[in-house]
């Protein structure tokens, strides 16, 4: 029961990911390989606010808005770009924040990790059981998925669409791309603060390994195999992607070969995919 | 400064391998214009089986580094056939194409890991004898290393002035349709890029993985090196791929001297973004006309 629990807790915080992930890769059509490096500085951040006594809500807050504050960093510079430099550049900003997480030892203890992050407490009940972390996972996704949904439909959403589809037209009608483009990555990056604290005061201990560059290619592979632009597409990624080595593992598979032989059917369906249906399983917006 | 001599011609040497990865990566980009990211897995497909041919099958290293060089030639021109063609054929956006050779790459580096495990495995070799150049020592196997490199990447810097078959390729990088319309054989172009291209990643692969060995997940890293190298050094110019390779290899050498091995990466990235950022056409720009840009 507690393994089900478990890959629920680890479904909301995929499901939350890749839809704050679909804003700027489905909607803005911007392939970025950096929404685990805010993934990581959200848990960071939240972990350091904490250690450093701040109140939980507070912290964070704090931390949504130190992302907020990197993503317009990052964004900004990233934004000069589109196609495969814009690629290039989130990454190298996604190993610049891995590095640090993993060499600052002063503040981030380096590759040891932070551990005893204390467990979260909403109106003086302490979350500690695996059923309590599922519902508090379900109640992040209750709350932010329809945010981000009304995005979605909102006319921000529409001008994003009409700029990923033509940049050029799109701003002759006077739109700003740039502006455009830099408010959906500062809402991404925000939104995945969250389950970055959601993580780090589940598993109660972080290190940088669990940020890596693997873990932003894994997030793309979610939306690019389901589909973005719509959504649907994220939700089917996140089952595919979270639910598949737990099916191999069914079928018998050591752990140590199912997690290989996960990344190995994934990237083959990536092929697959991309030759036959460009747009994912459900998607709407194939990659340009 | 002897220690600074010394970290020079390790970070020359370092140049000289990069130097081999950057254009073998730059020579599809600048003429496929495809962001071949499957890159990283051809590296780690040539140092697996440079490594089962000496230490299972008891090759000499020479002998396995020129076997390796040839099946790498073969395996390139498959990733063509097998792979590219197709999406050529279809139209693929470049994205899409990108995404595909990006899991081409997590496919063969899970195969790899699968069969062999995760672990670091090494060629045993007997210490290598050290040359004393003034205040350097190099070893055996660096000079080695440094000459290889050197004459494959002069070699082709010359053969790419000098044949008409490159002049072809440059110019499909800039029209692909044109070369059809031309009489020229355009698939036995592509080809002949994925062969070049992936004999290169097949020999600095043997040296490397006879140098320092060889683990399932170093494709990712050399993959970057010599997709900063290039971008760094310029996008259009091969003397740039081989300029920023060296840079690049320079550059890592001082900050391991500087300050520490770990914070390699940050400089490495931080020189790709700013870069891109101040200059984005590279070391060594060609000349452009306006609406070529």
């Amino acid at each position: 029961m507690s393994y089900l629990l478990h890959l629920l807790i680890i479904l909301g915080i995929y499901s939350t990911l890749s839809y704050s992930l679909n804003l700027t890769l489905g909607f803005a059509g911007l392939l970025s390989f950096c929404h685990a490096a805010f993934y990581g500085l959200g848990a960071y951040a939240y972990v350091l606010l904490l250690q450093g006594s701040v109140p939980q809500p507070a912290a964070l807050a704090g931390a949504v808005t130190i992302n907020m504050l990197l993503a317009v960093l990052i964004g900004s510079v990233s934004l000069r770009f589109r196609g495969d430099l814009f690629l290039f550049v989130t990454l190298g900003f996604q190993m610049i924040v891995f590095v640090i997480l993993y060499n600052w030892v002063g503040l981030t203890n380096g590759p040891y990790g932070l551990a005893g992050i204390p467990r979260p407490v909403f109106f003086g009940v302490m979350i500690r059981t695996p059923l309590q972390f599922a519902i508090l996972a379900a109640a992040m996704n209750l709350i932010l998925l329809p945010l981000l949904f009304r995005l979605y439909r909102s006319p921000f959403g529409m001008l994003l669409k009409a700029l990923r589809d033509n940049e050029a037209a799109a701003e002759s009608l006077g739109i700003h791309g740039r502006s455009m483009f830099l408010q959906a990555f500062v809402i991404s990056a925000a939104v995945a603060a969250v389950p970055g604290a959601l993580y780090a005061s589940y598993v109660t201990y972080i290190d940088p390994t669990s940020f890596t560059l693997k873990e932003s290619i894994f997030l793309t592979a979610i939306l690019l195999l389901g589909g973005a632009g719509n959504r649907l597409g994220p939700l089917v990624g996140t089952l595919i992607m979270v639910l598949l080595p737990e099916a191999l593992r069914f079928l018998g598979l050591p752990d140590v070969i199912a997690h290989n032989m996960r990344e190995v059917i994934y990237g083959l369906l990536l092929v697959f995919l991309m030759y036959f249906r460009p747009k994912g399983i459900a998607g709407e917006f194939g990659v340009s | 400064m002897n220690l600074f001599l010394q970290l020079m011609a390790n970070g020359l040497v370092n140049g000289a391998l990069f130097a081999m990865l950057a254009v073998g990566f730059g020579l599809v980009w600048r003429t496929i214009r495809v962001f071949h990211v499957a890159y990283g897995g051809l590296f780690v497909a040539c140092a697996y089986i440079f490594h089962v041919l000496v230490t299972r099958y008891g090759f000499s290293p020479v002998t396995g580094g020129v076997l390796t060089t040839c099946i790498g030639g073969a395996a390139g021109a498959l990733m063509e056939v097998g792979f590219y063609r197709p999406f050529y054929r279809k139209e693929a956006s470049s994205g899409a194409v990108l995404v595909a050779s990006l899991g081409i790459f997590v496919a063969i580096e899970n195969l790899i890991a699968m069969g062999f495990g995760n672990q670091l495995q090494t060629v045993l070799r007997e210490l290598a004898p050290a040359f004393r150049i003034g205040p350097v020592a190099l070893t055996r196997l660096q000079t080695i290393e440094f000459a290889v490199g050197l004459t494959t990447v002069g070699a082709l810097w010359l053969l790419v002035r000098r044949l008409r078959a490159f002049k072809a390729l440059w110019a499909m990088g800039d029209e692909p349709e044109l070369i059809s319309t031309l009489g020229l054989p355009l698939f036995r172009l592509r080809t002949m890029v994925f062969v070049i291209s992936t004999m290169l990643v097949a020999v600095s692969a043997s040296l490397i993985t006879y140098d320092l060995g060889v683990d399932p997940h170093m494709g990712m890293s050399y993959l970057l090196v010599a997709a900063v190298a290039v971008l760094v050094g310029g996008r259009d110019s091969d003397t740039g791929w081989i300029g920023g390779a060296i840079v690049l290899a320079i550059l890592q050498s001082l900050v391991v001297w500087k300050f520490s091995a770990r914070w390699m990466d940050l400089v490495t990235f931080v020189l790709l973004v700013s870069m891109l950022v101040f200059r984005p056409q590279g070391l060594i720009a060609t000349q452009q006309r306006v609406e070529e840009a």
